[in-house]
C-alpha cells in the first residue's frame, strides 16, 4: 500500500517516556496501531489513545500484533474522509489518559464538517465525542425558526417528502415493468 | 478481519442522513424552544421530538397559557389562541414533560380534556373543579410525592367523603409510614365538627383512640396507624356560628402502631404552613416558639387574629 506515514501529534509522543529511576517496575512500552481513511493517509496512533473508540478497541485487544505487524495491517476505514479521520484522531490523543472536559471548544462549526464528524465518531463508537458533537448539532439551530432551522438543515417539507416518495414510487413501477416486459421478452 | 470495513458505505452530510438514534441523542440536548421549532419543521421531525421527555422544572397551566421554567435558568411563556390550541399544547408538554412541580389553574367552566399520562413529583391544583383535580388524578403516573388541592379562591365543591376515602386507600394498599395528606377548610367548608362526625362514622370499626384533636385508627397492617390530627384549637361553647367562621386545617398521616401518644410531634405549624403560607408561618426554629404553644392552648376565636395568637389558654378536646 503507498501511504504517507504522519506521526502522532505532540500531545501523544511516539516514543514512550522513561520511568524515573526511583520506580519499582519498569513501565511497558506503549503500542501503537495504525489506521487510514478514504485518502490512504496512513495515521500512527496509540492503544491509550484508540481506547476512546469502543469499536477499534474491541478489534485490536485480541490481536496481540507486534509493531511490524500493527504497521503492515493498517485499520482501513474508507467510510471516513482524511480530515475527518484526522480530526478523531487527534481528538483521541488528546484526551489519552485525561478526564474529558464537559465542552470542547475544538469541534469544527461547519456544517457539513460537524455532521460528517457525528457519523464517523458514532461509527467508530467514541461515546464522549459523540455527545459533544451532538450538542455542538443542536448549538446550530439554538434561536431558530422552523423555517431557519429547515434552510440550515436541508429538512424537506412535507410536501417536498410527499413528492419525492410518490416520485420514487412512480420510478420504481417503471423499473418493476421494464424488468417485466424484458423477461417476457427473455421467454420468446 | 479489517479488510469488509472498506465495504461500508460513504456518508453523506446532511441533517437528512444522520441516523434516527443520533438524532435523538441531538434533539435530548436541545432546550425547549428549539424542540418545538425542529417539531414544526415536517412530520418526521416531529414524530422524534415527541418522542423524547424532557425535564420541566416547573409548569403551570391555564386555558389561556402556560409557563414553564427550566434549570438552571430557561423559562418559557405562550398564550393560546383558542380552546383547542390549549388543550392540544397542554397534552403535548404533558406527554414529554417530567416536572417537579405541576400546577394547574382551571377556573369554572373551563374543561381541559386530558389524554396524555402525567409524570410529575408535586401537583398544584389552584381553584379547579372537581372535574379537573379527578381527571388530572387519574393521569398521574407513580412516583408523586405531593398533592396540593388549593380551593380557597371560590371553588367549594369537593366532598369530604371522597377525601375521607384517602384513608380507605391507605388501608387497602397499606401506604408506607410518613404518607400525609393535609387540608383546610374555609368559612365555606363544612365544619370542622361535620368532618369529625364523618370521619368517626367512616371508621367506627377502626377507632383506636379519639382524644377530640387526635383521631387513631388501627389498619389492615398491625404495624401501621392512620392518625387524623386537627390543627388549631378553638373553643366555640356550642356557638355555632363562630366555628362556622373559622379556617381549620387538618392532617392525616400513616405512623408506627408502636408510636405513643407522647411522641406526637405537637408542632403543628409546621405542616400548616406548607398549606397556608399567607397567614401562617413556620416559627418552628425560633427557640421562643410561641405561636405553636400558643396555637395549641386557644381559648376562643377572638384570639386569631392577623395570625397573632393568644398565649392564655387551655387544652380543647372538642373538635
Amino acid at each position: 500500500m503507498s501511504s504517507t506515514e504522519q506521526g502522532t501529534s505532540s500531545a501523544a509522543p511516539a516514543e514512550p517516556t522513561t520511568a524515573p529511576e526511583s520506580a519499582a517496575a519498569p513501565e511497558v512500552p506503549e503500542s501503537f496501531y495504525y489506521v487510514h481513511g478514504k485518502d490512504k493517509v496512513v495515521h500512527k496512533v496509540s492503544a491509550g489513545a484508540l481506547q476512546h473508540s469502543a469499536l477499534i478497541h474491541g478489534m485490536i485487544s485480541n490481536l496481540g500484533y507486534t509493531e511490524e505487524q500493527a504497521k503492515a495491517n493498517p485499520f482501513p476505514f474508507e467510510n471516513i474522509d482524511g480530515d475527518i479521520l484526522q480530526m478523531v484522531v487527534d481528538w483521541c490523543n488528546q484526551h489519552k489518559g485525561k478526564p474529558t472536559p464537559p465542552e470542547d471548544t475544538n469541534l469544527p462549526k461547519q456544517k457539513e464538517k460537524l455532521f460528517d464528524l457525528v457519523l464517523a465518531v458514532n461509527y467508530l463508537e467514541i461515546k464522549e465525542l459523540l455527545t459533544y458533537c451532538c450538542k455542538q448539532v443542536a448549538m446550530m439551530v439554538k434561536g431558530k425558526s422552523p423555517e431557519e432551522i429547515r434552510e440550515i438543515w436541508m429538512i424537506p417539507t412535507d410536501a417536498e417528502d410527499e413528492a419525492a416518495e410518490k416520485e420514487a414510487k412512480k420510478r420504481a413501477g417503471k423499473e418493476a415493468a421494464g424488468e417485466t416486459a424484458a423477461a417476457a421478452g427473455d421467454a420468446k | 478481519m479489517t479488510e469488509n470495513l472498506s465495504n461500508d458505505p460513504i456518508y453523506n452530510t446532511n441533517w437528512c442522513d444522520v441516523p434516527k438514534e443520533i438524532k435523538l441523542k441531538c434533539i435530548k440536548t436541545m432546550e425547549f424552544k428549539e424542540r418545538l421549532s425542529l417539531r414544526c419543521t415536517a412530520k418526521t421531525e416531529r414524530s422524534l421530538v415527541d418522542s423524547q421527555k424532557i425535564k420541566i422544572f416547573c409548569g403551570r397551566f391555564y386555558m389561556s397559557h402556560f409557563q414553564l421554567n427550566f434549570l438552571p435558568i430557561e423559562s418559557m411563556f405562550r398564550s393560546f389562541k383558542n380552546s383547542d390550541e390549549a388543550v392540544e399544547f397542554t397534552n403535548y408538554i404533558l406527554k414529554i414533560g417530567v416536572f417537579r412541580f405541576i400546577d394547574f389553574h382551571y377556573h369554572d367552566l373551563e374543561a381541559m380534556n386530558f389524554t396524555e399520562q402525567i409524570s410529575a413529583e408535586c401537583i398544584s391544583f389552584h381553584s379547579s373543579e372537581n372535574k379537573t383535580v379527578v381527571d388530572v388524578l387519574q393521569k398521574l403516573k407513580a412516583g408523586v410525592k405531593s398533592i396540593m388541592i388549593n380551593a380557597k379562591e371560590g371553588i367549594n365543591d369537593y366532598a369530604f367523603d371522597e377525601i375521607l376515602a384517602i384513608s380507605h386507600m391507605w388501608i387497602n394498599e397499606d401506604s408506607e409510614i410518613g404518607t400525609i395528606f393535609q387540608l383546610s377548610r374555609t368559612y365555606q367548608g363544612p365544619r370542622p365538627s361535620e368532618f369529625q362526625r364523618i370521619f368517626l362514622e367512616h371508621f367506627t370499626d377502626h377507632i383506636v383512640s379519639n382524644t377530640g384533636k387526635r383521631i387513631r385508627i388501627r389498619t389492615n397492617n398491625p404495624d401501621h396507624h392512620i392518625l387524623l390530627e386537627r390543627g388549631l384549637d378553638y373553643n366555640f361553647d356550642d356557638d355555632d356560628e363562630r366555628e362556622v367562621c373559622c379556617d381549620q386545617f387538618f392532617r392525616l398521616i400513616v405512623i408506627s402502631a408502636e408510636m405513643k401518644e407522647s411522641e406526637y410531634d405537637d408542632k403543628c405549624m409546621k405542616w400548616i404552613c406548607v398549606i397556608d403560607s399567607e397567614n401562617y408561618s413556620d416559627y418552628d426554629d425560633d427557640p421562643d416558639a410561641y405561636v405553636n404553644e400558643y396555637l395549641e392552648n386557644i381559648e376562643n376565636d377572638d384570639q386569631v387574629e392577623n395570625g397573632e395568637l393568644n398565649p392564655n389558654v387551655e387544652d380543647d378536646d372538642d373538635w
